[in-house]
């Protein structure tokens, strides 16, 4: 059974953004929490803000051709909701409007509304502002402390923990009793309420939940689990004219119910993955439904809301043909034929077999070499 | 030295029966050869009615020389004719030795309103030609009578100057839409203008706008660095703004100091007034300018849209003891009432000058980048046989800010393929390069660095660090080193143009970023060189004249040229959409003399 342990590594690395992408997100995110900070007119009302998104949890991948990169970042406010205070309760509307003055200062040009956020174009990265009103005061330490503030991805550093304790990977090693990582001592935190899609009415959400969730699986799943999310993204994506839906979240919240614990390799996390999906829901296309997966923050939400029960047959049934090539390539023992049906699944970014060299061994040269420049000017 | 009469060509003869039995033409005179020119003197009578500003009847010299080919003029005769310049005419001055004034008709300027009179295009065969100018001709006289020789929406034509000396060097100034904008906001009306003459350059040039105080008026005129080799000419400049250009009437411009003034007083503007209140720093012997500006727009019934500028020389003005009877020398009262008397009667002829705008969008039309390329910083590192080609596009493709970076000096083998010229030998190649591309175009803003771009440096020298727009052309890995390790606070265009032996390929890479990607670079050329490593392994090596080998490589000047234009498209492509990732284009010189276009994108991930 060849795993193709490298080529995984190779491809996976190939997938997420490049260098230069996660800089230049990196920069985006970081001058506008500067900036944010230092707006004279929102310092009364901000709490906090953080990263969410695939790009905190490190499950994004590379923007296809012609798109950007996006990163997620939440605007904690002390703005109280309508249903909590009625005289000096704030509509989404009215929270998303107070920040206006500050995109227009520094993004002039460049933001628009996007129902529940705000959007900025910069040359090579979106940033999504959301809003939140006010949290429960017993979480505001948690959404204000350095674990919640961070910008380093999962990947960067799978020991996050949502506490007090919490410090940066650079220090970790300097403090001795900073080893206890655990979920033991990590804030319980409720939800935050956001702008529902069309910022009539305040929704619930919990991003710092995702996180938590995503690194707990990553985890158990001894650190293959966030490129297992990466491969089927990919694939959704090149598979994107037969099916759109479901993609992003959505279906990164599949792969977390569905990828199992312990798993050895990301080839096998991959064919697990495909054949448990496959296997779980191969009633619903027969009857011609879908079904309802609760939020882990928020149970009350439903991830597959947006996908209709015809979006998620086609996905299925994608799904079938996925795990059968997958388990071909897992079970196949030549890494050759088993790398050019992985390809079949991902395209040609994953590597194939090597290119079989016309002449073999190893011949004298018949005059000295002489190294000569192959470019003027 | 005028040629022996000829005889009558047969052809001319036919065409001038044809014209004649036109409605409305009727030969005077039969042709005569005058000096250089067929000579024939003719009637034309109109349609219309007699009222109007153009007789029914008028007399016309039609001067040909080489019939088909040559020109064909409509000159009005010296007696029985128009006396006054309309449009789409030479000034019609009087000659005095000529049985004709010199307002030849302009017969063939395309999509006017004579085209709907006459039928398009001008034919150039001997039956046709003469005839379709004498149709032509009725029906200027036709649109003259009824005013309708310009219609709105024509572009904007200046009314030609009259007397206008053929050896005075022009006076060169800059305008465009935002130097207009900044008169209209300026409240003066009137002022001194600073004028400065280069070494080689046949013409004046006003350098700088100033107020009655000498201080510095706005707009300031955006010369580029050719302008720093001027010196300021002895002679100076009153400026006068006016509403409208001052035409007497039609398309006749003022030809006497008298007309001149009564032309600006029905705008508002006491001219004389002017002069005399300015005179005080005009009082040195010399013969100063005056220039009068007025906004015009591009097209007819447009909004105003360019300040243009009339000249003229002012006769030289009552100074030192040129006084009036009666006055002390240097009062001003005394001089005034002497230029009165002498200098500026209302019958002295006006001594007109040639203007020419010289600014960017005026000489456009022939074909430039488009501004928002033209508009880019560039630095160009490496002034060699590809740099210099690189540069002297760019330039005159509209690039005016541009650095260039090479520490060699030019010597006598890089003449083969360089732009640069005998002149500019043992000068140090970016230098002599600066300065040949300076006089490409008045407004560049060439600048020379004679140092080489190099890996050791502690920072990037600050030419560089401000480029928008990095383009390496020397040929050298720790060129590229240097710009790997540098870093750029706003992402930046890359480019590096390198040929291969022989001038078979050109590799342009193009990638965006805050530094030079050089493993991108090197990974996507070693392709090519592996490719072509073979193709010239088996070459001796090239000696140069007598003495130590040093390197050369071959590389014909036709062959570089041709791929360096080639180039600039691509080069003009990445900047309007600079590439996401890094992209490889090689250009390749086919065996047919084309050239084809072959683009790679770089793939892999950038750890």
């Amino acid at each position: 059974m060849a795993t193709l342990v490298t080529k995984f590594s190779d491809f996976i690395r190939d997938i997420r953004p490049t260098q230069g992408q996660r800089d230049d997100m990196k920069q985006g995110h970081t001058v506008l929490r500067n900036r944010l900070s230092e707006f004279d007119d929102l310092q009364d009302i901000l709490v906090s803000d953080f990263l969410q998104g695939s790009y905190r949890r490190s499950t994004a991948i590379r923007p296809a051709e012609g798109c950007r990169s996006d990163v997620d970042i939440v605007v904690v406010t002390n703005l109280p909701r309508p249903e909590d205070d009625p005289v000096g309760g704030v509509s989404p509307a009215d929270a998303l409007a107070r920040f206006e003055p500050f995109v227009e200062k520094y993004y002039k040009g460049k933001w628009r509304r996007q129902g529940r956020s705000i959007g900025i174009e910069l040359s090579y990265v979106d940033l999504d502002l959301v809003i939140t009103s006010k949290p429960a005061s017993k979480d505001v330490e948690a959404y204000k402390s350095a674990a919640a503030l961070t910008s380093v991805g999962l990947e960067e550093d799978p020991d996050w923990w949502l506490s007090g304790a919490w410090v940066p990977i650079e220090e970790r090693a300097k403090q001795v009793t900073a080893a206890a990582a655990s979920a033991d001592n990590e804030w319980k935190t409720s939800p935050l309420w956001i702008p529902d899609r069309d910022a009539d009415e305040w929704d619930q959400t919990h991003p710092l939940s995702q996180i938590q969730y995503s690194r707990d699986r990553n985890k158990a799943c001894g650190g293959l689990y966030l490129g297992v999310v990466k491969c089927l993204k990919w694939w959704q994506r090149s598979r994107s004219t037969d099916m759109s839906k479901p993609k992003g979240y959505p279906l990164e919240h599949l792969v977390g119910l569905h990828c199992p614990d312990g798993i050895a390799s990301h080839a096998e996390g991959v064919t697990l993955t495909f054949e448990a999906i496959r296997d779980v829901y191969a009633a619903y296309p027969i009857i011609g439904g879908k079904p309802v997966l609760p939020d882990h923050g928020v149970p009350t939400h439903d991830v597959l809301a947006r996908v209709t029960a015809e979006e998620f047959k086609c996905f299925h049934s994608a799904v079938v043909e996925a795990a059968g090539i997958a388990r071909e390539a897992l079970d196949e023992p030549d890494a050759d034929k088993s790398a050019t049906l992985w390809q079949k699944l991902f395209g040609l970014r994953f590597p194939g077999p090597p290119v079989v060299k016309a002449m073999g061994g190893f011949t004298p040269p018949s005059e000295s070499a002489r190294p000569k420049p192959t470019r003027y000017a | 030295m005028s040629t022996p009469a000829p005889h009558l060509p047969a052809d001319l003869q036919r065409a001038a029966e044809a014209a004649a039995a036109l409605d409305g033409v009727s030969v005077l005179l039969p042709w005569s050869w005058d000096t250089d020119a067929w000579v024939l003197r003719c009637r034309l009578v109109r349609e219309g009615g007699d009222a109007g500003p153009v007789p029914k009847a008028t007399d016309w010299c039609v001067v040909v020389r080489r019939y088909p080919w040559g020109s064909i003029q409509f000159m009005p005769a010296g007696v029985h004719s128009i006396e006054d310049t309309f449009w789409h005419q030479a000034a019609n001055d009087a000659c005095a030795d000529k049985p004709w004034r010199m307002g030849a008709l302009c017969l063939t300027t395309p999509g006017s309103v004579l085209g709907r009179l006459a039928d398009g295009h001008e034919p150039m065969d001997a039956d046709s030609r003469l005839p379709w100018h004498f149709r032509r001709a009725l029906g200027w006289l036709q649109l003259a009578n009824e005013g309708a020789l310009q219609d709105d929406g024509d572009p904007f034509e200046m009314p030609p100057l009259p007397n206008l000396s053929s050896s005075a060097w022009p006076m060169a100034y800059i305008e465009n839409l935002e130097s207009y904008r900044a008169w209209c906001c300026g409240a003066d009306r009137y002022g001194f203008a600073k004028l400065g003459v280069v070494p080689y350059l046949k013409a004046r040039l006003v350098l700088q706008w100033l107020d009655v105080a000498h201080k510095p008026a706005s707009p300031a005129v955006g010369w580029g660095a050719f302008a720093e080799g001027s010196k300021e000419a002895g002679d100076s400049a009153i400026w006068v703004r006016l509403d409208r250009i001052p035409v007497m009437r039609l398309a006749q411009l003022p030809r006497t100091w008298g007309e001149l003034v009564r032309a600006s007083s029905d705008q508002g503007l006491d001219i004389r007034a002017v002069v005399e209140r300015l005179a005080p720093m005009l009082r040195d012997g010399r013969r100063h300018y005056l220039l009068i500006g007025a906004p015009i727009p591009h097209n007819i019934g447009g909004p105003p849209a360019l300040m243009q500028w009339l000249c003229l020389r002012l006769p030289s003005l009552s100074h030192g003891t040129k006084q009036t009877r009666g006055f002390r020398k240097g009062n001003e009262q005394g001089y005034i009432r002497r230029d009165r008397a002498e200098a500026l009667t209302p019958r002295e002829v006006l001594d007109w000058v040639a203007t020419q705008n010289w600014d960017r969008a005026q000489r456009a039309t022939r074909g430039v980048l488009p501004s928002s390329v033209r508009q880019q910083r560039v630095a160009l590192i490496g002034a060699g046989a590809v740099g210099s080609l690189l540069a002297e596009n760019l330039v005159r493709v509209g690039v005016e800010d541009l650095a260039l970076f090479d520490h060699d000096q030019l010597a006598i083998g890089n003449l083969v393929r360089h732009t640069l010229t005998l002149v500019d030998l043992g000068q140090g190649k970016s230098v002599a390069l600066a300065e040949r591309l300076n006089r490409l175009t008045p407004q560049g803003r060439v600048v020379a660095i004679p140092q080489m771009v190099q890996c050791t440096d502690r920072q990037l020298p600050e030419t560089l660090a401000n480029a928008s727009v990095v383009l390496d052309a020397s040929g050298s890995d720790e060129v590229l080193c240097a710009l790997d390790r540098g870093h750029w606070p706003e992402p930046v265009l890359f480019l590096s143009a390198s040929v291969s032996w022989r001038a078979r390929h050109l590799y342009l890479f193009v990638a965006q970023g805050h530094s030079f990607p050089a493993n991108a670079f090197e990974a996507m050329l070693e392709p090519w060189a592996e490719q072509w490593r073979g193709d010239d392994a088996g070459e001796e090596e090239i000696w140069e004249g007598v003495g130590c080998w040093h390197p050369v490589w071959p590389g014909r000047y036709d062959h570089l040229a041709g791929l360096a234009g080639c180039a600039i498209g691509v080069i003009e492509k990445a900047v309007s959409e600079p590439p996401r990732t890094p992209m490889l284009y090689v250009l390749e010189r086919t065996a047919d003399s084309g050239i084809t276009v072959d683009s790679t994108c770089w793939e892999q991930a950038g750890t």
